[in-house]
């Protein structure tokens, strides 16, 4: 500072030491202060802060105001140039003040204008015949301050858009009074309500659908007690007394105080809820069908299988072998037909939850004697059954037969090149086990993942030749889960396949 | 299978009453079949010889359970054995609460239908 220059006394009639006394007294000030004189506005004074909105810029006294800061820029100055301004004051000796002004300065002395914003004031001086001899600069400044707000400002305006956008309630509830602190104007259009009404439990709970009243009420009994977050799903009446459903998603926080409080979104999940509706339905269709279907099949197949397996007999009566062997081929496919029909008839039972199970204490190894002999008819694979004891099971016997059957008739399916089968039962435990064992092209082991999901068709060409492979295992696994215990597959490509199924032993009978 | 050798079948689809008698007779039974239960048939049981009375569960209007019940609680019936048969291979449970003895699920062969008969016969259930 080149303090030196500054004169003797100035057209304010101050004094040097009086000078010397205001810097003193407001060098450390913590707000900025400087004093302009005569019509030029030269430096006089200025404190220790306001150098440093300047950097700190080596300015001599009596330097003009133009030339020691020529690069100022402020707002709100009734659109004139700062120093303009300054002229202004000086002649009308009204004073001027800025709140939050946006103002362009060089900082740091390297040329680049940086915005920051300032609260402070022009006060023009009069000396004692009331002639403004200069003006008094003050104030401080509140960047951080205005930054900050413009910067929650817009974060919330962001939110609010995004909420806008998306069509999002929005809501605070006061857990301890209960009562809404906030509804924004979408929330209470979820709740079929005006902009200006005033949102209370009370009334949601009267506009909401009655069969959605209970057990709203329960969950939200439930979540006042000690839950984290909150969901609640109900539909809610229109102003057109229509209905839509309206989800809420909120979590609790304790303010500073320490209450309870919860803050969540509403969003109106109407077209959702009638998507899934549809779906139900369209299931329950397909599966109404295909119970009806598949049981109006029995009658027409029972009637066939009947006349053509009389047929094939009267033939073979008469001599007329070909026609016979005719016959028993179209038998084999009623057969066939019979099964897929049962078929689809479980898995719309399983679908429905109706597979129910009829069951008794029996030997395993009898119902595999049982099946693989009825099994041995329709093959010239050559069935073998180990039995290393009579274990007993207490399961449905016509159901465990089916999982056999369709063990048995894959076996027999997949192995086209071989001609043996080997049924195993063992008991491990108070778990007795069937495994079925052929020699065939096997299964892949990314199809052996899939090969119990309902509906599974093997990857391979010739796997495909076989229709409904993956509905009778399907069915089988539901059969043995439904028994609680377990199923798998073991396999490896071209080696063949182990199917085994284990049930909880009924020694204790 | 002397003295009583009838057997009714009653059937509402007539064409699988027909095939069921159909196997009967190749089987070698004398039997007889309607495809409604009426007061005249329950007439006929009392008086024929009947061994043995074949029974559809789902008949059209009615369930053949409760005509097996009403067989059962009738002392003049009640000792014909009661062979039920359905598509459905779960109603094989309430089929023997409702009294009937024997359970064949459809659809059925014929060598199937008469090795039921020959158990039936031998008094195995």
């Amino acid at each position: 500072m080149a303090e030196q220059n500054s004169s003797k006394k100035g057209a304010s009639g101050l004094k040097q030491g009086e000078l010397e006394l205001l810097q003193k007294m407001f060098k450390d000030a913590p707000v900025f202060m400087c004093l302009l004189e005569g019509p030029d506005h030269r430096i006089v004074y200025k404190n220790s802060k306001f150098d440093e909105i300047y950097g700190n810029r080596s300015v001599s006294m009596g330097t003009p105001a133009r030339e020691a800061w020529p690069e100022t820029e402020v707002e709100d100055t009734e659109g004139k140039n700062i120093f303009d301004l300054l002229d202004k004051i000086y002649v009308t000796g009204e004073p001027y003040v800025f709140n939050e002004a946006k103002a362009y300065l060089d900082r740091t002395n390297t040329g680049k204008l940086e915005e920051a914003f300032f609260n402070f004031i022009y006060q023009p001086l009069e000396n004692k015949q009331g002639e403004v001899y200069g003006i008094f600069v003050t104030g401080y400044e509140v960047t951080a301050r205005v930054v900050s707000r413009k910067e929650k400002a817009r974060h919330e305006r962001r939110l609010q858009v995004a909420l806008e956008g998306g069509q999002i309630g929005f809501w605070e509830f006061d857990l301890e009074k209960r009562e809404f602190i906030f509804a924004s104007t979408q929330f209470k259009k979820h709740l079929g309500r005006h902009p200006d009404d005033v949102v209370t439990r009370e009334q949601i709970f009267e506009s909401m659908h009655p069969d959605d009243v209970a057990d709203i009420q329960k969950k939200g009994e439930q979540a006042m007690e000690d839950e984290v977050f909150y969901e609640a799903e109900f539909r809610a009446r229109q102003v057109d007394e229509s209905y839509r459903w309206v989800l809420l998603r909120g979590k609790r926080i304790y303010d500073s105080e320490g209450r309870s409080r919860r803050i969540g979104i509403s969003i109106d999940t109407t077209r959702q809820k009638e998507t899934e509706q549809r779906l139900k339905n369209a299931v329950k269709v397909r599966d109404d069908f295909l119970s009806i279907a598949s049981h109006e099949l029995q009658t027409p197949i029972t009637s066939l299988k009947t006349r053509t397996e009389l047929l094939e007999m009267r033939l073979r009566k008469d001599g007329e072998e070909e026609y016979a062997a005719e016959a028993e081929k179209i038998t084999e496919q009623i057969d066939q037909l019979a099964r897929l029909s049962n078929n689809l008839l479980d898995i719309s039972r399983i679908s429905e939850g109706k597979l129910s199970l009829d069951k008794e204490v029996f030997v395993m190894g009898d119902l595999i004697d049982e099946t693989a002999e009825a099994m041995q008819h329709l093959s010239n694979h050559s069935i073998k059954v180990n039995k290393d004891g009579e274990h007993k099971v207490y399961a449905d016997k016509y159901r465990i037969g089916q999982v056999l059957t369709n063990f048995i008739s894959n076996a027999i399916k997949y192995s086209p090149e071989t001609d043996k089968i080997i049924i195993n039962t063992w008991q491990k435990g108070d778990e007795v086990f069937v495994s079925v064992t052929d020699f065939g092209i096997g299964i892949s082991e990314s199809d052996q993942k899939k090969v119990f999901n309902r509906f599974f068709r093997g990857s391979g060409n010739v796997k495909n030749s076989y229709p409904g492979i993956g509905i009778g295992l399907y069915i089988s696994a539901e059969i043995i889960e439904r028994h609680n215990g377990s199923i798998k597959v073991e396999s490896s490509n071209g080696q063949g396949t182990v199917f085994t199924f284990s049930l909880t032993a009924a020694n204790l009978n | 299978m002397t003295g009583k050798n009838k057997i009714l079948v009653i059937d509402d689809h007539a064409d699988v009453l027909d095939g069921v008698l159909r196997i009967l007779e190749y089987g070698g039974y004398e039997a007889e079949g309607t495809t409604r239960f009426t007061h005249d048939i329950n007439t006929k049981l009392k008086t024929e010889p009947f061994c043995l009375i074949i029974l559809d569960v789902m008949l059209s209007g009615s369930d053949g359970r409760d005509i097996a019940r009403q067989f059962k609680s009738d002392k003049e019936t009640k000792d014909i054995p009661i062979l039920m048969m359905s598509a459905y291979p779960n109603v094989e449970g309430s089929v023997k609460r409702a009294g009937a003895e024997y359970f064949i699920k459809k659809p059925f062969g014929v060598n199937e239908m008469i090795s039921k008969l020959e158990s039936i016969g031998k008094g195995e259930k």
